[in-house]
């Protein structure tokens, strides 16, 4: 058990010094410079408004762009073509740092919370190599583990999906189908969250029974 | 803690260090002060038979039973 402990602890150490803080400081340079991205799925071309804040779209296959010319000078009509059950990325730049920082939420969250539940994983290990795991400290960090997998993803859902409703919006829908942002639910992190806020239970009950066991003379 | 530990008195009674208990009973100095303090939540019998036949006493001259001022 002790060589498991330890192989976990050494890999989590090369992961934090290569990849939270070398990697994370790297993917969070290009997300703030990257233009912000829209989900869009379904089916035949529809046509898409684009508000006054937004130009210069540019769509990632499998979605091909248009941009015709519009009377209004506030508006801007383009024609999304992506083929039923596909899903693609529609880029955009905007002047509007309201949105551009909606965009980034994602990111903004989603590194420094990933940061700190390998933190939390790396010291919930050495406490075990240490030979305290049933302690306050180890279940209070798989409890914030736990509140980050479900807290974190339904943040960002909420986030996209005010963005997608807020940049774009359709001019004609008859017979054709469109989404402006998906409204997933994170299942995954809804699940791993439950199961370590579990955990934390568990461990909470084992802390208090080490320190009865430890106040036994 | 309704259970009131006296064994300070009968350290005192016997002229005897806590240390040097702790060398007779083979009990770490840091668990008798834990016991000593009141702040122990369980004795094995083990233990109070060790201090008991070094300070030749009986468990009732350790352990004393006070009720809460709420039951009273």
């Amino acid at each position: 058990m002790d060589g498991w402990n330890r192989l976990s602890v050494t890999l989590l150490q090369v992961y934090l010094v290569i990849g939270a803080v070398g990697g994370a400081g790297g993917l969070l340079l290009y997300a703030l410079l990257s233009p912000p991205s829209l989900p869009l799925s379904g089916g035949q071309g529809a046509e898409v408004a684009v508000a006054v804040d937004v130009g210069s779209p540019i769509a990632q296959p499998p979605l091909a762009l248009e941009v015709d010319g519009s009377e209004d000078p506030g508006r801007s009509i383009l024609r999304a073509e992506l083929r039923r059950g596909k899903e693609g990325t529609l880029r955009v730049r905007t002047t509007s740092w309201g949105l551009y920082l909606l965009s980034k939420v994602d990111w903004l969250l989603g590194i420094p919370s990933g940061v700190w539940i390998f933190w939390s994983l790396y010291s919930f290990l050495r406490a075990v190599l240490e030979g305290t795991p049933f302690d306050a400290a180890n279940s209070r960090r798989l409890r914030v583990v736990g509140l980050l997998l479900i807290g974190i993803p339904l943040v960002q859902q909420v986030a996209e999906t005010s963005l997608a409703w807020t940049m774009l919006g359709p001019v004609s829908t008859d017979g054709l189908s469109y989404e402006r942002g998906l409204v997933n639910l994170p299942y995954e992190g809804l699940f791993t969250g439950l199961v370590f806020l579990a955990f934390a239970s568990i461990f909470r009950y084992g802390a208090r029974l080490e320190e009865e066991r430890s106040l036994t003379v | 803690m309704p259970i009131d530990v006296k064994l300070d008195l009968m350290l005192v009674k016997r002229r005897m260090s806590l240390t040097e208990l702790s060398t007779r009973v083979g009990i770490t100095l840091a668990n008798l002060s834990i016991l000593k303090t009141n702040k122990a939540k369980a004795i094995r019998f083990s233990t109070l038979e060790a201090i008991c036949r070094e300070l030749d006493c009986q468990p009732g001259d350790l352990l004393e039973y006070r009720a809460d001022e709420s039951d009273s």
